[in-house]
């Protein structure tokens, strides 16, 4: 075993991302479990009824079935599993907060009257400690089925995550998990070592934000950290208003269906509501927004070059289907979205607000402005006038601009280890795209982007980082045990993990 | 493994314990010393610092010893600084003593990587009374400052002899190489850092323009050394295929044609300038349009136009003035003998004959050239070939001219004699 340097140690590893939850054992190549981070709750008045009403929709097994689809789980073992082992969630649940839980794909993706959706993070960083409570339980009882008490278990954080919360993190571990030894480590920093590097620049864009993290040896530099809220959900929003405004056409989320027609293209779509009471507007929002997803997951691409109508309409048609029948040719429209990644100052204006309804007539003259103003970018004085102004910026800009934070003998190197990760980056033709920007940006040095091969390895990149590093055997010195819990409380954190 | 193996390692102690005798041969057939079976065991490492025990797979016959990593832990030795040392050897402008423990502090947790000690460098003083005036620089300190904050300090602990007892830096290894080559090691330049530093930020913000211009350049410097390389050679070749082999003496013709020369011939040649304009020949052309060039690259500080004729501008830049005597150059670089107006070929016995009695020694080959063809002695060899040359010329006419005469006269006399006999004989 020393050949390789790695010692099994049987640690945990769990990586809680804005969207999707990772959780496996150290040492292992792919999470055990990968599942949504948001849980749905309701008002727990009476446990029974509660009960029975969770059981009424899973006489239903289609639609549940269909919903796991839409949600790209891995195999169907573990949608087996998950519906048994939710029963023991709800068993497991105290009502000490008089809220119940419903944690993990069919927990959450499953209709119950009066069930609402909520995100556990806001920012990255834990909002709600309950439900992130919840998340790790289901996490750790459910999926992996272990006791915590004999495992030792690494946490991803936010690199710009707050010194209480992580105190927080500590206390809950060791106080409510009982874990014989815990650590928390920066997600960009085991990004990095998913790619294998010590130093990189980790440019992660997610559903809620993109960031751009220099990672020097290992450490994450706070200083050079750039992110911005303009991410996947952004962009789903934008198609949202798209089908709105140009098609004419709502989002219906497939548990709402009983039974549709098929419809030309483009026709709007015939259909019967299923007779449902106590649907609440998170929820649908969360159901329209797994469509959507499935959506961009289908029909949209980045274009390798600034968005171009001819260019982008030459590239072939592709159809979607939405689950009431509606269904849609889309061609060059598939390009346009994404591009808001490359080129915010198409859809927002300078305070951050939707440029007007005439999206179309100005699409020209506004590409014109921004490949000039792609010119000017390596004036500094240009950027600083920019980022008063609190202008979304393009992913490329964010990542130079963390680059410039850096230290002058450093940015060589953060350029040439550029990581790439974070599901807003799956999109076909990201890479490439970035590629070609970011050099732009920066003329006089040689930029290499590196990203995880597959796009499956790019949805855990962070966690792989985390296997990586629990199961290194000179690792073992780094955990925080329970007996220096106990000595010196919680602050012992950020004394340990930087 | 079989399945004895696994319930072995799972710890299943089944009844069953009288194999088949089948089984029994196989088992008796492992080769002896490969043990295989591993337990579940706790262990500990020497480096931590308290006694968490976790699990892993270890060899049941493995002897227990300290855990495998735990050598692997090394860490840095950063000195702790003691209060009165500091006020007898440390003190320095705007640093205080507490801060001066913060930075060695990071300096230790972050095993002297500066980048993120840096980064993490948020000092702030405990009693902001005192330090007030102190306090706007605080949050300012650059890498270099810290830097070089740090290592005077460790300097100062081998330099001063007293220190080097306490803190032991250089370890077992006392001598006064070994603190030397150490003493170079922490000597921190903070200005040239800051200088350095500077620089390479401005070359990293090169625009594109400044970066294409760079490229051009470059290309256009490597096509001139590769044109300078081909001169040299065909001047070799052509060299070798006029003089005769031992005459050639290599540094003659391997010589740089760039290399500087002497500023006597300019003079030399200055003096035939005017001479030289009014000539008007090609020669002459192209080398004032080719000096203009010159005047033009040196003014514009911009885009440089690829152009052709670079390439002859270092052999004629060097070179400002051609000789009056070089009428027929042609392209390309030339040995100054060559051009000495050539002797025809059925004079040049004479000629050396005449330079020979005046004393002037020369090689012979195709034509008399001087051995050491410095400008001077190259005007100078001209000037007497110059001479010779049409002193034969008037030599041969006058030869010429006498022989006639001479025979005019025996013509004469014979005319003479003939007139006379007939008066005689009438």
């Amino acid at each position: 075993m020393p050949t390789y340097n790695g010692d099994e140690v049987n640690a945990l590893v769990l990586d809680v991302g804005s969207m999707w939850t990772r959780a496996g054992f150290a040492g292992e190549e792919s999470p055990y479990a990968y599942f949504p981070t948001s849980v749905g709750y309701m008002i727990d008045s009476d446990s029974e009824s509660s009960k029975n009403n969770k059981k009424a929709p899973e006489q239903n097994p289609t639609i549940e079935s269909n919903n796991e689809n839409a949600e790209k789980n891995d195999s169907m073992d573990v949608d087996t599993e998950t519906n048994k082992n939710e029963k023991s969630t709800n068993d497991s649940e105290k009502s000490d907060t008089r809220l119940k839980y419903y944690v993990g794909n069919s927990g959450i993706s499953l209709f119950r009257p009066g069930m609402e959706v909520k995100n556990v993070l806001a920012d990255g960083m834990v909002d709600d400690w309950d439900a992130y409570e919840k998340i790790l339980d289901y996490a750790l009882y459910n999926q992996l089925r272990i006791n915590p008490e004999e495992h030792p278990i690494m946490v991803s954080e936010a690199s710009w995550n707050s010194a209480e919360k992580r105190e927080k993190l500590t206390e809950l571990m060791f106080e409510k998990f009982k874990c014989p030894g815990f650590y928390v480590c920066k997600s960009a920093v085991l990004t990095a070592f998913g790619t294998g590097k010590s130093t990189a620049l980790v440019v992660d864009s997610g559903a809620d934000f993109s960031s751009a993290v220099p990672v020097y040896d290992g450490y994450v530099l706070q200083k050079g950290i750039v992110r911005q809220n303009l991410g996947g959900n952004v962009i789903s929003d934008l198609i949202v208003d798209y089908l709105k405004e140009e098609q004419n056409y709502q989002i219906t989320p497939l548990f709402e269906i009983k039974r549709k027609e098929r419809v030309e293209v483009g026709k709007q779509p015939i259909f019967d509501r299923r007779d449902l009471g106590g649907i609440t507007d998170s929820f649908r929002n969360y159901m329209i927004r797994q469509t959507v997803l499935e959506y961009k997951e289908s029909v949209c691409q980045v274009l390798e070059y600034p968005y171009d109508e001819n260019t982008a309409s030459s590239r072939g048609n592709k159809s979607f289907e939405f689950p009431d029948g509606f269904s849609l040719v889309l061609g060059s429209r598939r390009f346009y979205e994404p591009e808001v990644m490359f080129q915010p100052n198409l859809f927002f204006n300078k305070d951050r607000t939707r440029i007007g309804k005439n999206l179309e007539n100005m699409n020209t003259d506004k590409n014109d402005e921004n490949i000039n103003g792609n010119q000017n970018m390596n004036n500094n004085t240009n950027l600083e006038r920019k980022k008063d102004a609190h202008e979304y910026m393009s992913i490329q800009e964010l990542a130079y601009r963390a680059v410039s934070k850096c230290d002058v003998d450093l940015r060589p190197h953060l350029l040439h280890n550029v990581v790439l990760t974070g599901g807003n980056t799956l999109f076909p033709g990201f890479t490439e795209r970035f590629s070609n920007e970011l050099p732009k940006l920066c003329q006089s040095s040689r930029v290499r982007i590196h990203t995880p091969g597959s796009t499956i390895d790019r949805r855990y990149t962070a966690w792989l980082g985390g296997s990586i590093l629990a199961s290194l055997g000179t690792f073992h010195q780094m955990w925080i045990s329970s007996e220096e819990y106990q000595e010196q409380g919680t602050s012992i954190v950020n004394k340990r993990c930087f | 493994m079989n399945s004895k193996d696994i319930k072995d390692i799972l710890n299943i102690h089944t009844e069953q314990t009288v194999p088949r005798s089948s089984k029994k041969l196989k088992l008796a057939k492992k080769p002896a010393g490969l043990n295989r079976e591993l337990v579940w065991k706790g262990f500990e490492s020497s480096a931590r610092n308290d006694h968490l025990q976790f699990h892993h797979w270890v060899k049941q016959d493995e002897p227990s010893s300290d855990y495998y990593y735990a050598k692997f832990n090394s860490t840095f030795k950063v000195p702790q600084l003691d209060p009165d040392e500091y006020q007898s050897h440390f003190t320095e402008y705007d640093w205080t003593f507490d801060e001066t423990r913060y930075l060695f502090d990071l300096c230790k947790t972050f095993d002297l990587r500066f980048q993120v000690i840096h980064d993490r460098y948020s000092y702030s003083p405990p009693n902001s009374e005192q330090q007030q005036d102190i306090k706007p620089s605080l949050n300012q300190r650059s890498i270099e400052d810290l830097k070089a904050r740090y290592y005077s300090i460790i300097k100062k602990m081998i330099e001063i002899p007293a220190l080097r007892k306490k803190y032991n830096i250089l370890g077992t290894d006392q001598n006064s190489g070994t603190q030397r080559k150490a003493l170079a090691l922490l000597s921190f330049d903070k200005d040239k850092e800051t200088e350095r530093k500077k620089l390479l930020e401005e070359l990293l913000n090169r625009t594109t323009e400044e970066i294409e211009e760079e490229r051009k350049l470059l290309v256009e410097l490597e096509r001139i050394q590769t044109q300078q390389k081909k001169l040299a050679r065909e001047r070799e070749s052509i060299m070798l295929s006029i003089v005769p082999f031992e005459e050639t003496t290599p540094s003659m013709v391997r010589a740089d044609p760039n290399a500087p020369e002497p500023q006597q011939e300019k003079r030399s040649s200055k003096d035939s300038f005017s001479e030289k304009r009014n000539d008007g020949t090609k020669k002459q052309y192209s080398d004032s349009s080719e000096s203009k060039n010159i005047i033009n690259l040196n003014k514009n500080k911009s885009l440089v136009e690829i152009n052709t004729q670079l390439v002859n501008i270092p052999s004629i830049s060097k070179s400002t003035y051609i000789p009056v005597r070089d009428l027929k150059l042609g392209p390309g670089a030339f040995l100054r003998s060559e051009k000495i107006t050539p002797v025809p070929k059925h004079r040049v016995e004479q000629v050396q004959l005449i330079l020979d009695h005046l004393g002037v020694s020369c090689s012979i080959s195709a034509w008399p050239r001087p051995f050491m063809p410095t400008a001077p002695i190259c005007d100078r060899f001209e000037e007497i070939i110059q001479n010779i040359v049409p002193l034969l010329e008037l030599k041969k006419v006058c030869d010429k001219t006498e022989a006639e005469l001479c025979i005019l006269e025996s013509r004469k006399n014979m005319l003479v004699k003939e007139v006379e006999q007939k008066k005689h004989d009438l």
